[in-house]
């Protein structure tokens, strides 16, 4: 359930909430409902907050600004030290509340001091706003003041509805609130876009390579090159935030190639794209053998290109590709790729290891694949891999990649139970509870901590309450080398025997006969049973042996 | 634009405002049918209604509108 408090009436936002259950109590009760430890807010119910303040309606009629902001200040301050500890107390819940901008109604609008007295509230308020949002995980900030800045007042505030009903809001001013709120959960959720396809002709550059040559395109510091030039760093600060890049063009790749290398005014190299489908096939057929490669699902796909006949082809074979319209004209590019690319696919709030080395990580994988191509037997692709492995124990350190894996894995994952940090760290205050974790190294590279088994006690017995592979990895051995090794460290514990379980859900039907696989015994659907001896036994017997040990902290 | 379009685009504001199938709602409805379409839903009608087309709602018509039918010929007079 979502609870919205609000300084203002913003009532109308509930149309927008139907899909979810919505606490809205009347308006300006907002420090009412933190200091009333009956509020629902305070219930398990509630697990989203959406704080929404506006103080422009103070500054009216006003000759002295001093005294309203003074007033303003206390009562913002009084509130910020609710908050506070509410997010504090409340760490499973997540706190969304907008940055705040004044509306500057000035009697004097030329006068220094009045200019500067709101422009000092506004700067104040924020300033504590941000330093309490910055130690909280939990807290996210709406960007209003962006809005503001895009849209203005004029299209956010309805006078008329204000005087008759208190409805501070614009329709359209409420439906960019709501698509802020969407786009801050699909954040927090990582549901965003993995990968960027870009058209070259009159999307990267101005003009055809093919007929104008290279220095025929448009690609300056000046006019409508300088557009492009400006698009092409936007794009390539995606690859900043963990987007892979890819092209899918109409050309011929050599003369594409030269292009990179060879024009002064290029930003973006040919190496800044992970896969390029330079040729005169389909664009929905070089778009599908993409995502085959990456092995990614084509919703995780963004393809710009400039012409709407493509685009379309593409809407029409691949409908799951997002596929956005493209400006009139290419001056419109930044501001398209700020306003509409990065808010609707792109939407990252905080960046993860991962994301930084997604580049390299998805290079290193083609790497592999193709080495597998090449080498005909595959416990051959296994040796030459040179695959090594790190396993770790109650590591704390690596709190935050366990939940995520527990959140994110739904392929190889036995019991798909969801764990967050919190449940992790008290998983781990229990002596008796332990998390394995595996770090897999190979000839391409690292690919960091894969894999996960957390062990505990249920009814006087040992439990694998979970046991999980990020699906880039398995099927190389390394899931019965990984669980040989707990085997292993549960035998030096001195325990002699395991059970362990399997829910079925519609995406892990892989994981099946995992358990089998590893020497247990069936007692009964979904539950197994094995000597610790003989899992280890059996795995040697049956399995390549894999290089790796157990990191002691 | 014409009536048609507008009647449909008036039945569809208020089906999603009041959060009522748009098939149950014709000219007839009035706003004592539902208990949904309370004064907060009005006035967010009116004032989807005045953001949509182009038309002027008086305070008068809150009270005095209050079936589709008036509300479509406000709408549509204002378009002669």
């Amino acid at each position: 359930m979502i609870a919205i408090l609000s300084n203002i009436n913003i009532d109308p936002i509930k149309i927008y909430f139907k899909k979810e259950k919505l606490y809205l109590p009347s308006y300006n009760q907002v420090q009412q409902e933190f200091l009333n430890s009956t509020s629902v807010i305070y219930t398990e119910e509630v697990d989203k907050i959406l704080v929404f303040l506006d103080y422009s309606a103070y500054f009216v009629g006003e000759k002295n600004a001093n005294e309203v902001s003074e007033m303003i200040f206390h009562e913002f301050n009084y509130l910020m030290d609710y908050i506070e500890k509410y997010t504090q107390e409340q760490r499973n819940k997540i706190l969304i509340i907008n940055n705040i901008v004044i509306k500057k109604n000035l009697l004097m609008p030329y006068n220094k001091n009045e200019m500067f007295n709101v422009f000092r509230l506004e700067q104040e308020l924020n300033q504590r706003l941000y330093n309490v949002a910055i130690k909280r995980n939990n807290i996210y900030i709406l960007n209003w003041e962006n809005i503001i800045e895009n849209y203005g007042w004029d299209k956010i505030l309805n006078n008329k509805y204000w005087y008759i009903g208190r409805i501070r809001y614009t329709t359209f001013a409420l439906d960019l609130i709501y698509k802020e709120y969407t786009n801050i959960i699909k954040g927090i959720k990582g549901i965003t876009k993995k990968v960027c396809i870009v058209d070259l002709d009159n999307t990267l550059w101005g003009g055809v390579i093919g007929d104008d040559g290279l220095e025929g395109i448009a690609l300056s510091e000046e006019g409508v090159g300088k557009a492009y030039r400006d698009f092409q760093k936007c794009i390539k600060s995606l690859k900043e935030i963990g987007i892979l890049l890819c092209i899918a063009s109409k050309n011929n790749f050599e003369i594409v190639k030269e292009c990179f290398d060879k024009h002064p005014m290029m930003i973006l190299s040919i190496d800044d794209f992970i896969i390029t489908k330079i040729n005169w096939n389909n664009k929905s057929e070089n778009i599908k053998e993409i995502a085959d490669e990456l092995n990614l699902g084509l919703d995780s796909f963004v393809f710009i290109d400039d012409n709407p006949f493509e685009r379309q082809l593409v809407k029409d074979y691949l409908p799951d590709v997002s596929v956005p319209d493209f400006p009139a004209e290419p001056y419109e590019l930044v501001d398209w790729f700020y306003k509409v690319l990065i808010p609707e696919y792109f939407v990252k709030i905080n960046l993860t290891d991962e994301d930084l080395t997604k580049h390299n990580q998805y290079k290193a994988n083609l790497e592999r694949a193709k080495l597998e191509k090449d080498v005909t037997d595959y416990n051959t692709f296994i040796e030459k891999l040179d695959i090594r492995y790190n396993v770790f124990i109650n590591n704390r350190l690596q709190i935050s990649r366990i939940s995520q894996l527990t959140q994110k894995t739904n392929q190889f994952n036995l019991t798909t139970k969801r764990y967050t940090e919190l449940d992790i760290e008290k998983l781990l205050q229990d002596k008796l509870n332990f998390i394995y974790t595996l770090e897999y190294i190979d000839k391409f590279g690292k690919e960091g901590i894969v894999s996960l088994a957390i062990v505990k006690p249920e009814d006087d017995k040992m439990f694998i309450d979970s046991f999980l592979m990020s699906c880039r990895v398995f099927g190389r051995f390394l899931e019965y080398n990984f669980m040989k090794e707990i085997a292993l460290d549960l035998l030096k514990k001195g325990m002699t025997e395991i059970y362990a379980k399997y829910i079925p859900t519609n995406k892990n039907a892989i994981v099946k006969e995992f358990y089998t696989n590893c020497g247990f015994t069936k007692i009964e659907d979904g539950l197994y049973y094995a000597k610790l001896d003989d899992v280890v036994k059996f795995i040697n017997q049956n399995y390549i042996k894999l290089k790796g040990e157990i990191i002691n902290e | 634009m014409n009536n048609d379009f507008i009647l449909n685009k008036l039945l569809n504001i208020i089906a999603e405002v009041i959060d009522v199938d748009i098939n149950i709602l014709n000219l007839n409805t009035k706003r004592e049918d539902f208990d949904t379409w309370d004064s907060l839903a009005t006035l967010i009608i009116f004032m989807r209604l005045e953001e949509e087309f182009n038309v002027k709602f008086k305070e008068d018509d809150f009270k005095l509108l209050d079936s589709i039918d008036k509300i479509y010929k406000k709408i549509t007079e204002g378009n002669k």
